[in-house]
């Protein structure tokens, strides 16, 4: 579904990602791990075609993702629209006057007629039950109901693939374990999931493979969740744990073992 | 500086309306080709900040303060039509969503802190930077071009003002909106700007822009590729068409007014009354009291002197019982 | 403490706005029987014409005809809105007598009686239309007046930025407040806040433009408004009509 070969991205002359490559297929759900810093909200954007990579090839479905090919309108809707990309910053996200036209602002840009508008908004709205929420205005609402929201109008497109930065970071305990399971439920249903986090607690619950980004933003591994979180010493040598880490591992992940 | 309703006559705000439109339409289309493909939230995010820097107050010497208007500094930072976008949405947002000066001098105010403050400023500014080069040469730049943009704004909005006497006139040579010539609204307007406002915008506008080249230098607007002078033609263009407009617009509704409302009507209007009859006439807060103009029913003037009197109670009753009601709790304390 | 008298007035200045907005958008609005769900295309619409009125007025009479109906509105106003109105157009309604004291005194009664009636009428107009309308609703009721999208957008997205932008600005004046002891350096410091602000508007404008690519958008916004008649409305459409009606009979 995804392909990366080789890519490098410079923000003038601070590299921000080098020679990554990887591989994503339909329905996996991968984790970007790594410490502040080493890329992975750069690579987000390459893969959401806001950015171009410096050098090296960026392959979606097959076809591949440049500057020249999305400045073809009917393919650049095509692919924003089979990919969703929900901000480490909600409130940017939210643009709209109410929450009925933030998540219709979607269908409506990519021309479907006001009724077939209307009946999407309405199903997205019970799937995430947002009803009573319509007509309030998105920013005055909390952090968590932003998220939600944000995340609601990213879906209103039926993307294939989700890509999403830090989703966890500012909601409360409550709010982050019913994102957990509905990104888990919408993973289930086949939609690709890729996101980018450091809260290592919930990593191993939505995704099953994890790419770790160095500090010198190369790839360091790509493993299987679960052995990712095992190998602490990996883990250490990219400055994304310290020691308590290990003691935390020890109590947490032996779950495996006694299933 | 903003000119509120009222002291401008309609005309000379639907002229300057009029001028400013055309500004604004160049300004989208110039920012659009020159920030990116698609620069809409900047527009809007530029019109918050620009909203906002007229919230900042700045201390002056001896203990004031006072607030800047900020249009040459957005000028310089983000390009000057980004900057009169900017300002325009801000001043329009103070109009319409805050009732902060006039609805129908929005025009006006556009043309004056919108467009003329942040193209002179930024004029002024490149000019100076061009001439010396250095990085003195833009501090220095960014200082005369915020004073020399704000003191074009107050000179022109003092012309404005100035020329409401002479222009629009009732039958006997009473003005109808701001009754100061030019010679008393310039140096009105000039002193306290020259002085004082003119100087906070310099010394806050050199500080931001000099902070901001120190922390983000690459976030600075860098200049248009192609220098266009289309907007400095247009500039001179509507500075020397805008006082004819205003004189041909002047003298037609001069003739308006002698050929539509009669002597007759005015004679049963205000106009027709003498200084001592207003004064007798209308006094707070029953102001109609033995008014009956010719040509009108005396019941209408009494429905609205009832209507009039019965708002001013109700307002008068409600307040005082808000006061009598935040003061209850210390009493009973 | 006198130092700091200008991070005080900056504070109260940011605070009163956002307070304000955060009024104007609170769900009870519109509120109290004097907006009984007015459409907000015609409260602009009125509100816009009567003000042209008062200017184009000659006559005193309409003048105070237009002022007794405003002042019938305010005085029907929830008492925060009835303060904040009366205040703003009595401040505007002196300092017009102020300015226009020296003309009068050369004997020019007439603009010392009408300028400043007709300033206390037309910012009655706009205050009550601000506190008792939302402003997206003033805002999409723009769109019926051919505004383009544009502008529209434009003023959607400063609003919401005000209020973003406003919170972090005020954040920033309140830990300057709380680190500046000794005084000194206020307008360096003060410029390093607006500077700041600045830098993440930039920053903020350009993460929304991307979020808007990402949902596919086209360079093309459309904002809605419907245009609808209920009783209140037509109502309010009498009332001002009449009023308009008085305005050509006087003349």
């Amino acid at each position: 579904m995804l392909e990366l070969t080789d890519i490098s991205y410079y923000y003038g002359e601070h590299e921000a990602l080098a020679n990554v490559s990887m591989n994503i297929q339909r329905g996996e759900s991968v984790s970007l791990l790594g410490a502040n810093g080493c890329g992975k909200s750069t690579l987000l954007r390459i893969l959401n075609g806001l950015i171009f990579p410096s050098s090296g090839k960026y392959m979606f479905g097959g076809e591949p993702i440049t500057k020249k090919s999305l400045s073809k309108q009917a393919f650049s809707n095509r692919f924003h629209s089979r990919i969703g990309f929900l901000f480490q910053n909600v409130e940017t996200q939210l643009f709209c006057t109410d929450v009925y036209d933030e998540i219709a602002f979607g269908p409506r840009q990519a021309g479907m007629s006001e009724r077939d508008v209307d009946i999407r908004v309405k199903e997205i709205i019970s799937l995430m039950k947002l009803g009573g929420f319509e007509h309030r205005t998105p920013y005055h609402l909390s952090g968590g109901e932003k998220k939600k929201i944000a995340l609601a109008s990213i879906l209103a497109l039926s993307p294939e693939v989700l890509a999403l930065d830090e989703p966890m970071n500012g909601l409360d305990p409550k709010s982050a374990r019913w994102l957990c399971e509905f990104l888990a439920k919408q993973n289930a249903l086949g939609t690709t999931l890729i996101l980018s986090t450091h809260n290592l607690d919930l990593v191993n619950e939505i995704t099953k493979r994890s790419i770790l980004f160095s500090e010198e933003h190369k790839v360091a591994a790509d493993l299987p969740t679960l052995e990712m979180l095992e190998n602490i010493e990996l883990l250490k040598k990219v400055n994304m744990v310290d020691e308590h880490y290990s003691s935390y591992a020890l109590n947490y992940l032996p779950r495996r073992h006694i299933d | 500086m903003h000119i509120p309703d009222n002291y401008l006559s309609p005309a000379t705000c639907a002229l300057l309306g009029a001028a400013a439109a055309p500004v604004l339409a160049i300004s989208v289309k110039k920012v659009k080709e020159e920030v990116s493909t698609e620069s809409m939230p900047m527009l809007g995010i530029g019109a918050a900040f620009s909203f906002l820097m007229m919230m900042f107050n700045v201390p002056l010497p001896g203990g004031t303060t006072g607030h800047a208007v900020g249009g040459t500094l957005i000028a310089i930072m983000a390009g000057p039509y980004s900057a009169c976008l900017a300002v325009s949405a801000a001043l329009a947002i103070q109009a319409l969503l805050f009732g902060d000066g006039g609805i129908l001098s929005l025009g006006a105010n556009i043309f004056n802190m919108a467009f003329v403050l942040p193209f002179a400023g930024y004029f002024v500014f490149s000019a100076i930077k061009k001439a010396l080069g250095s990085k003195k040469g833009e501090a220095i730049g960014a200082v005369c071009g915020a004073y020399i943009g704000l003191a074009a704004a107050a000179l022109l909005t003092a012309i404005e003002f100035g020329i409401q006497p002479l222009i629009f006139k009732d039958a006997s040579g009473l003005p109808l909106y701001c009754p100061y010539p030019l010679s008393v609204s310039i140096p009105a307007m000039m002193a306290p700007h020259l002085l004082a406002a003119c100087v906070v915008e310099s010394a806050f506008t050199v500080f931001i822009y000099s902070f901001v080249k120190k922390v983000s230098p690459g976030s600075i607007y860098a200049g248009e590729k192609k220098r266009s002078k289309a907007i400095y033609a247009l500039l001179s263009v509507l500075i020397i068409l805008v006082p004819l407009g205003l004189l041909a617009e002047g003298t037609a509704w001069g003739e308006w007014g002698a050929d539509e409302i009669s002597v007759t009507a005015y004679s049963g209007s205000v106009l027709g009354f003498t200084p001592k009859g207003m004064l007798n006439g209308f006094s707070f807060p029953s102001p109609l009291p033995d008014y009956a103009p010719s040509g009108m029913p005396d019941a209408l003037g009494y429905i609205i002197s009832a209507v009039f009197g019965v708002a001013v109670s109700i307002i008068l009753f409600r307040l005082l019982g808000g006061f009598l009601k935040a003061k209850s709790p210390g009493s009973h304390a | 403490m006198i130092k700091d008298a200008f991070i005080d007035k900056g504070i109260l200045s940011l605070f009163g706005m956002l307070s304000k907005i955060r009024a104007q958008d609170s769900p009870a609005i519109p509120r109290g029987p004097a907006s009984l769900n007015i459409n907000p295309f015609y409260k602009v619409a009125f509100t816009l014409a009567l003000i042209i009125l008062i200017a184009l007025s000659r006559n005193l009479l309409f003048v105070f005809s237009a002022l007794s109906y405003l002042l019938l509105i305010i005085a029907f106003l929830p008492s925060i809105d009835l303060k904040r109105t009366l205040f703003a157009s009595l401040a505007m309604f002196f300092i017009s007598c102020l300015l226009l004291a020296p003309a009068a005194l050369s004997g020019n009664l007439y603009s010392l009686f009408m300028i400043p009636s007709k300033m206390f009428a037309t910012v009655a107009a706009a205050n009550i239309l601000s506190c008792t309308t939302k402003w997206q609703s003033i805002i999409g009721a723009l769109k019926l007046f051919f505004i383009p999208d544009v502008f529209i957008f434009i003023l959607d997205t400063a609003m919401k930025y005000i209020v973003m932008l406003g919170e972090l600005s005020l954040e920033m004046l309140y830990a300057m407040k709380l680190r500046r002891f000794g005084g000194g350096g206020g307008l360096a410091s003060l410029s390093g806040v607006a500077g700041t602000v600045f830098l993440k508007s930039a920053e903020m404008a350009e993460e929304m433009n991307s979020a808007m690519l990402c949902r596919g958008f086209r360079g093309v916004y459309h904002s809605r408004a419907k245009l609808t008649m209920t009783a209140a409305d037509a109502a309010y459409i009498i009332a001002n009509a009449s009023i308009f009606a008085l305005f050509f009979y006087l003349r």
